[in-house]
């Protein structure tokens, strides 16, 4: 087996694989660090059948058989066993991208292909060098007793945007496709299924309970809104001024 | 009927949410009040519609009327997604 150890969200992740490629991968989260706080180990038959999982999700889809091949399907098991024991840590693994501004996270959450890398990239446009992305795909979220801290990972996205740091969540947007620019607050009551729905889950019953009374602290702790948007950057300029909230003018 | 083995329920201040584990039929998540917790609760057991609103009578000390169309409605929307074994 090929191994390495990785540091993602504080943790030090000792991975014994397969193939090469997920070290790769990983590279720049690679730490000499000695201490381990837990092992991920991939056998044959998880890649077997992650590969079948991948081909009934998206037979046509034209890359198919590059996501299928197995040291591919490995990658995203090791990312799977990676969230499922980071619960134990109080850890989650969230769908979404996530840009920082003066130390303050904001995430953007939706089904694949609704627009929340595109609408971040307003973002970036509009706020340049006062953003920094933290993950443009696969954040990991530490819920602590009063906030949830947003971590970079190597699983960011097909374009690669993110970084290794740890930024605290101020507020997560729901988005959807728009005509004209719209956001609300929401309920949070009224948000937690919505939120629910990307947030990775374990098939285990206990860790799913965990997952969910995270997720349940990590929105206590955060403002949520619902986006509509379009992709003029008077989408990004209405969301930002929105999601900072009044304290941002008073610290100006 | 009762509610199935593969469904849970997770309380936060008053709202109870029920979602699969596994999700092959249904992979949402169905948002109540503390009515429908009470209700999801004595489904934990195989029971009637009839043993429910009467459960629920005597925990809420409601009219039996109202309990009798909540517990249908809920229990109409526990069939739609499949959350019910009878």
């Amino acid at each position: 087996m090929i191994k390495g150890v990785y540091s993602f969200a504080g943790l030090n992740v000792l991975i014994l694989s397969n193939y090469s490629f997920v070290h790769d991968f990983m590279e720049e989260y690679r730490t000499i660090s000695k201490s381990i706080d837990f092992t991920v180990v991939v056998n044959e038959q998880e890649i077997y059948k992650e590969q079948q999982f991948l081909r009934e999700l998206g037979p046509e889809d034209e890359y198919i058989e590059s996501k299928c091949r197995p040291e591919n399907a490995e990658r995203i098991v090791v990312l799977k066993k990676i969230a499922e024991q980071a619960l134990d840590y109080d850890i989650i693994l969230y769908h979404g991208s996530v840009i920082a501004v003066n130390n303050e996270a904001y995430m953007f959450t939706a089904n694949s292909g609704t627009g929340k890398s595109t609408h971040v990239k307003l973002w970036r446009e509009l706020l340049g060098d006062k953003s920094v992305m933290v993950n443009d795909d696969k954040p990991l979220i530490k819920i602590k007793q009063d906030k949830a801290i947003a971590y970079g990972t190597p699983y960011n996205g097909k374009h690669h945007l993110g970084n290794d740091i740890g930024v605290p969540l101020k507020a997560v947007a729901v988005i959807y496709q728009a005509e004209e620019n719209i956001i609300e607050e929401i309920d949070k009551k009224a948000a937690y299924p919505m939120l629910y729905k990307h947030v990775y889950h374990p098939e285990d019953k206990v860790k799913l309970l965990k997952t969910m009374d995270l997720l349940n602290r990590m929105v206590k702790n955060i403002s949520i809104y619902k986006l509509g948007c379009n992709m003029d950057i008077s989408a990004a300029e209405l969301a930002w001024k929105t999601m900072r909230g009044n304290e941002y003018e008073a610290k100006k | 009927m009762k509610l199935k083995s593969d469904y849970i329920v997770y309380e936060s201040e008053g709202t109870t949410y029920l979602t699969p584990v596994s999700g092959k039929e249904f992979n949402g998540m169905v948002r109540g009040n503390v009515t429908f917790g009470a209700i999801l609760n004595c489904l934990k057991k195989d029971v009637t519609e009839e043993e429910i609103v009467e459960a629920l009578c005597k925990q809420f000390d409601a009219v039996k009327e109202d309990v009798e169309k909540d517990v249908k409605k809920a229990v109409t929307s526990l069939r739609s997604i499949g959350a019910i074994e009878e």
